[in-house]
């Protein structure tokens, strides 16, 4: 007899947990600069389309394969097909992946908030205040000239690690309770903040420079492709599709729980965030280009989002606010904590989708999976606590974006679009068409919606079909290709091609291959054919 | 510069205007209305629960 599983406090807590999981460091720092580089206003067209087309739909897939089969995404993909549990596999370690170097990126934003605290407020101003060159690459990451001097280990970096690490374990070991209760801080904190922020930010001068520039639509944008691409795409990375984690968070729902709606919530409180933080980046910018001593314009400043917007440009933007040093500190402080709370809770239920999965496989004791998981990303995050470490982290970065999440989204579309009811609409079309000899004429997500409408606020239709089957598949297809063509023809920011190789494909294929590993692994969990359906 | 002051300072055109009014308006509306589903389902599953467990000899 199977333990049962255990389950949230309340449907709220799922829903924050979720929230809190698709809300992260994207949010402030590649959406606005996405919207900026795509036609500005307009951008909100492609963006919308595609978050109705692609990330709704696609959410709702990922929740009803947690309520339905109760599993993580390895068990669910075992259940439809025991050939297809390599798919579940390959998004946790995609999802693996990303946590170790995203743990590393959090591990920054604790040196500057602990020199914002120490340095700022309690000593003469933040370190980065009213200097000559760059901060964060030449103090903080000590950066070697390439990827190929890798140099010394960060003793700061490495620190700033361990702790994200251990707050990771101390919020997830317990199980998914603990996890509901610390969403309900760490969700609303980071939306508080961006409103402290946002009040501040569009107090400044120039920060209407700034908004116009974020909002202005260019719609001659629209007829390019790219446009829309990257609309799907900013839509596909920010609700952390693809690394099973919604999967798993959803197995810990009764099998009667809502679906459809939970989705809507979760991708429109995502995309809403998204918007309200474009404010507070674009306002600072529009300051920070208003500057005397400043030849940028905004949209110099925005190129690149990112690493460099969040750490670079945003810290030095409120070093220059003429309001006193601990004000400017405080600030700041605020800045890097509301990074940290919006990280950590993406971070950990990265970790937590992994763990569920090794769980419902092996069924050992979740305190030593949580503890054996969270020492071996720590170890294996040391490599980016190097002075090579943000050219690595880039690398790996662009191809678990860009081949990782999309190739796992594509194949989530392909087996419940395409092989999920399948076999049970063959089935009933020869009950009904004998003379037609057990010819299938379509297949389609017929299990999964039935599911879906029976236990939902409201029921989905043939749009939905559509989207799994053709849309988002066509659109994740289409961006592969065209990633894989530019990646083969453009060398990625010029790095050398043994780097590239080796951070970038190489890990990509990696996870593809433990992926496989792990469907022959035996594991106790496996025999679930006993479990009621 | 107060926030009064930014808000009429703005200089963004009508098109900039008309994507903040649709963009609030969709993530908004939307946001509201599943939120509004969501509590009207959750109390009419209370309140039938209440009936249930309250409802013996009916």
């Amino acid at each position: 007899m199977a333990e049962s599983r255990e389950r949230w406090d309340s449907r709220s807590a799922f829903i924050m947990a979720a929230i809190g999981s698709a809300i992260g460091l994207g949010n402030v720092w590649r959406f606005p600069f996405v919207v900026g580089q795509n036609g500005g206003g307009a951008f909100f067209i492609p963006y919308f389309v595609a978050l109705l087309t692609a990330g709704v739909p696609l959410m709702i897939v990922e929740y009803a394969l947690g309520v339905k089969y109760q599993g993580s995404a390895a068990k669910s993909f075992r259940k439809i097909g025991k050939e297809w549990e390599w798919v579940g596999w390959w998004a946790l370690m995609v999802g693996t992946t990303i946590s170790i170097y995203y743990c590393v990126i959090m591990s920054w934003s604790w040196m500057y908030l602990y020199r914002a605290v120490v340095d700022g407020i309690f000593g003469g101003g933040v370190p980065w205040q009213g200097i000559e060159g760059d901060y964060f690459k030449d103090e903080i990451l000590e950066r070697s000239s390439g990827p190929g001097e890798t140099g010394r280990i960060l003793p700061v970096v490495v620190l700033g690690l361990a702790v994200t690490w251990l707050s990771i374990w101390w919020i997830i070991h317990k199980g998914v309770k603990r996890v509901g209760r610390i969403v309900m801080l760490t969700v609303p904190l980071p939306v508080v903040i961006l409103v402290i922020l946002f009040i501040r930010g569009i107090t400044l001068e120039g920060s209407g420079e700034g908004i116009a520039y974020y909002l202005t639509p260019n719609f001659d944008a629209l007829t390019e492709p790219n446009v829309w691409l990257a609309a799907y795409g900013q839509i596909f990375f920010s609700l952390s599709l693809g690394f099973g984690i919604l999967i798993a968070y959803a197995s810990y729902l009764p099998r009667r729980s809502d679906i459809a709606n939970n989705a809507v919530i979760t991708s429109f409180a995502n995309c809403a965030t998204s918007f309200f933080a474009g404010f507070v980046v674009f306002s600072v910018l529009g300051f920070l280009a208003h500057q005397p001593d400043e030849a940028k314009t905004v949209s110099d400043l925005a190129t690149g989002g990112g690493v460099g917007l969040a750490f670079e440009v945003y810290p030095t933007a409120i070093g220059k606010i003429d309001m006193g040093t601990t004000l400017v500190a405080i600030f700041s402080a605020l800045f890097f904590l509301m990074f940290l709370a919006l990280g950590i809770d993406s971070a950990f239920s990265i970790v937590e989708g992994v763990v569920t999965g090794l769980n419902d496989k092996f069924q050992a004791n979740r305190e030593v999976i949580v503890g054996g998981l969270c020492i071996f990303g720590f170890i294996a995050g040391l490599i980016f606590c190097t002075q090579a470490g943000l050219y690595y982290l880039d690398i790996v970065d662009h191809w678990m974006n860009g081949y990782g999440l999309a190739a796992v989204g594509l194949m989530e579309c392909i087996v419940v679009g395409w092989v999920l009811g399948s076999k049970r609409l063959r089935k009933m079309f020869r009950k009904e068409h004998p003379e037609m000899d057990g010819g299938a004429p379509l297949c389609g997500p017929y299990e999964l919606k039935k599911y879906v409408n029976e236990v939902s606020d409201f029921k989905v239709g043939w749009w939905w079909d559509l989207c799994i089957m053709v849309i988002t598949p066509g659109i994740l297809a289409g961006s592969l290709v065209l990633s894989f063509i530019n990646d083969l023809t453009v060398r990625y920011e010029g790095y050398p091609d043994t780097w590239l190789v080796l951070c970038g494909w190489c890990v990509a294929g990696g996870v593809v291959l433990l992926g496989l590993m792990f469907m022959f692994l035996k594991g106790r969990g496996d025999d679930f054919e006993e479990e009621e359906e | 510069m107060s926030a009064l002051a930014v808000a009429t300072d703005l200089e963004m055109g009508l098109g900039a205007w008309l994507m903040l009014f649709f963009a609030v308006l969709v993530l908004g509306g939307g946001l509201f209305l599943s939120i509004r589903r969501a509590m009207a389902v959750e109390r009419d599953r209370r309140s039938a629960e209440g009936t249930f467990e309250g409802g013996d000899g009916e």
